[in-house]
């Protein structure tokens, strides 16, 4: 808090330090803009994955062929994975909310997931002008998290 | 003499008067976390100058700063507290209305 002495003759001027905050404040955006396309990009491609999988358990799991859902299941956890860690060894830095705005867009898409995976069990709707929209729509919250960026104060 | 404090220059925080810290913090208040290399790079200082600087803010409680790995590469990731960030306000409130009509 008030300290006379570094108000007072300190040492270093007030206008530097509005400075060295404005300059603080720009590269901190800077930073924060490019954390944004990484972690829009990753969001999106989790989005698409999720989608893609709704799609493999409308139009693939029915047909019962055992190797085709085994290779489908393993190549979707193969890709999920992936995408992680890729994300993990390439992030320099995130925008500001992103873990949270990421973990609420990602159990908003696996919620409608989970309902579509509802929908095809108990009923035999496999007509792709509901299935493909409703893929978009389930990818659309965690792509969403992704893309936002809260503007600091 | 006053005891109330009503001057801004009584807002000024000490561990926020060097450029430096200043500089630290500005840049973790706009982001959720950086990367030590990071920040090193943007602020463009040494190793050792941010590592200091930074465990300064650290003990006051204006950053915080977490230890991983990612494979075998030991990363660290600072990010600003909301002590830090609010900290900041006051400071960067009080230099202007110091400075008000100086030509800031």
């Amino acid at each position: 808090m008030a300290n006379d002495s570094t108000a007072q003759d300190g040492g270093q001027d007030f206008l530097d330090q509005l400075r060295a905050a404005a300059s603080g404040g720009s590269h901190g955006s800077d930073i924060s803009r490019s954390a944004r396309r990484l972690s829009g990009f990753f969001a999106a491609v989790i989005g698409a994955s999720v989608a893609l999988f709704l799609l493999a358990v409308v139009y693939v799991y029915p047909t019962h062929i055992l190797w085709l859902v085994i290779a489908v299941t393993v190549l979707y956890g193969l890709g999920i994975a992936s995408a992680c860690l890729w994300y993990l060894r390439v992030r320099r830095a995130s925008n500001r909310g992103w873990s949270r705005r990421y973990r609420i867009g990602f159990a908003l898409t696996i919620v409608l997931y989970a309902i579509g995976v509802a929908l095809t069990v108990s009923t035999d709707w496999h007509t792709a002008w509901f299935w493909v929209p409703y893929a978009i729509l389930t990818a659309a919250p965690v792509t969403a998290a992704g893309l936002l960026l809260r503007e600091a104060r | 003499m006053s005891t109330d404090a009503t001057h801004p220059r009584h807002e000024i925080d000490e561990h926020l008067s060097s450029p430096v810290r200043l500089s630290i913090i500005a840049t973790l208040a706009k982001v959720e976390d950086a990367e030590f290399q990071v920040v090193r790079d943007t602020i463009e200082l040494s190793d050792s100058v941010l590592s200091k600087q930074v465990s300064l803010l650290e003990s006051v409680g204006y950053v915080a700063v977490r230890k991983g790995y990612v494979g075998k590469r030991p990363r660290t990731w600072l990010s600003a507290t909301e002590l830090g960030r609010h900290a900041l306000a006051r400071h960067v409130a009080a230099l202007r209305a110091i400075t008000d009509g100086v030509g800031a």
